[in-house]
């Protein structure tokens, strides 16, 4: 999720004219949708409550109440130096740095095939599916990765940046210790954390079904 | 990006076993941070957070979640959410700007919270605190400052000059003159007729130091009554 800081032009770089009016509710939802900001990072930005951001957007031609986040907003939209939100990179952004760490380390998916860490596995270090990285990098159709992927992108990239090979490894230990806890095991046959958690529930029951005693009619009988 | 000073991993207990509901609350307590920015700390919504909150004994179900929480966790170095500034921070590049600045305000050194958003009585409270005193200051507030501080840094003494133009702008359309000493707060109170009744409690007289309490006696109920009279 990169934040767009287009040249400032004389409306402002956001094409946001706010020279002759106040910040007004309407400008709130302008940001949030420039930004590609989900309601959570919105509130975050302007230290808004559930509650005070729904008032804004209610009234979207009324000025904004607090003055504080009026100037906030028009901060933010005249100046890109002021804004401080992370920015997280894209999944295709940090699939190099993997792959070349993946390279060095000496962990592979499972221990009977002994499969090298690819981009098939890159989804599911990122605790989504295998295909999940063929969606992201779509080159006609890319999809976004969630918040919290977005969120792991960035910790997983700065962790191979600063801790190499060592970091990747224990990264990749922790995926297995999360998917043994959950009745999974990080091999090549793993495709989904979620898909496989749905299986391996129902896969009990069956057992038990299968393994349940008939009762005899003599018994139920007596 | 700010350095949590987070702690060993081995307090968490979390070298053999997997990330659980309670240690997204042990996370929130350590980093300090309210439930809202926790939630964007971990990219997700609030009612996720509560259901986390419920089952703190259970994985959780979304395993980039479990993730997240260990990493940050376990490398302190890979936090990203932004450090705002405590207002004792900031102020001197504002009393720096103003010095050097054409623009004059009206009584600077309370002009600052006023600038800001907030009342003037603000900036010696902000000021005096001791010990993290962004942690009680309003959300937005936070939020300003650290914009303002780059603002400054990056922009000098025009973005500064651009800011209180901005802010003249904003209490104009409320009302209110940025450049009057009267203007003590961005709240907008309407001037009261001579006749009008004066709103809340009346001021305390000096000669008596409060009113005298009028003592009431209880009279029994109805119940009672007739329990003592069954009793006799």
């Amino acid at each position: 999720m990169t934040i767009p800081t287009p040249a400032r032009s004389e409306s402002g770089p956001l094409g946001l004219d706010l020279n002759d009016r106040p910040v007004r509710g309407s400008d709130i939802l302008f940001l949030q949708q420039w930004f590609g900001l989900t309601l959570t990072e919105t509130c975050y930005m302007l230290g808004l409550s559930l509650p005070k951001w729904q008032a804004c957007i209610q009234h979207p031609d009324e000025p904004v109440n607090d003055p504080t986040v009026a100037l906030l907003v028009w901060l933010l939209a005249t100046y890109p130096e002021t804004r401080f939100l992370p920015q997280f990179p894209e999944p295709a952004e940090v699939l190099p740095q993997y792959l070349a760490t993946a390279q060095q380390s000496t962990k592979t998916l499972g221990d009977v095939r002994r499969t090298r860490f690819g981009k098939t596995a890159f989804g599911l270090l990122l605790g989504r599916e295998i295909t999940s990285s063929n969606r992201w990098m779509s080159e006609h159709h890319p999809r976004q990765p969630s918040p919290q992927v977005h969120r792991l992108l960035f910790v997983f990239r700065n962790l191979l940046l600063t801790h190499g090979v060592p970091g990747f490894d224990t990264w990749v230990e922790r995926v297995e210790q999360e998917a043994t806890a959950r009745g999974l095991k990080l091999s090549t046959r793993m495709t989904s954390w979620s898909r496989m958690l749905a299986a391996s529930a129902a896969q009990p029951a069956r057992e038990r079904r299968r393994s349940r005693k008939k009762p005899k009619p003599e018994e139920s009988a007596g | 990006m700010s350095a949590h000073s987070l702690p060993d991993p081995e307090l968490f207990d979390l070298q053999d076993r997997p990330v659980c509901g309670r240690d997204l609350m042990l996370l929130r307590q350590w980093t300090g941070l309210s439930i809202a920015d926790c939630c964007y700390l971990l990219g997700i919504t609030v009612p996720r957070w509560h259901a986390y909150h419920k089952h703190p004994d259970q994985l959780l179900g979304d395993p980039s979640v479990a993730l997240l929480a260990w990493a940050l966790l376990r490398y302190p170095d890979v936090h990203y959410l932004p450090t705002f500034p405590d207002p004792a921070e900031v102020y001197p590049a504002y009393a720096h700007a103003l010095e050097h600045s054409a623009t004059t305000l009206p009584k600077p050194e309370t002009a600052f919270s006023l600038l800001l958003g907030r009342e003037r009585a603000a900036t010696p409270r902000w000021l005096s605190e001791i010990g993290a005193p962004s942690q009680t200051l309003h959300p937005p507030v936070r939020r300003l400052l650290l914009a303002f501080q780059r603002l400054l840094t990056v922009q000098g003494v025009p973005g500064f000059e651009a800011f209180v133009n901005r802010a003249r702008f904003e209490a104009q359309v409320r009302g209110l003159d940025l450049d009057a000493p009267s203007m003590t707060t961005w709240t907008h109170r309407t001037a009261r007729s001579p006749d009008a009744p004066r709103r809340g409690r009346p001021p305390k007289s000096p000669s008596t130091p409060h009113a005298p309490i009028k003592r009431t006696v209880k009279q029994p109920s109805q119940a009672t009554k007739q329990r003592k009279s069954s009793r006799n």
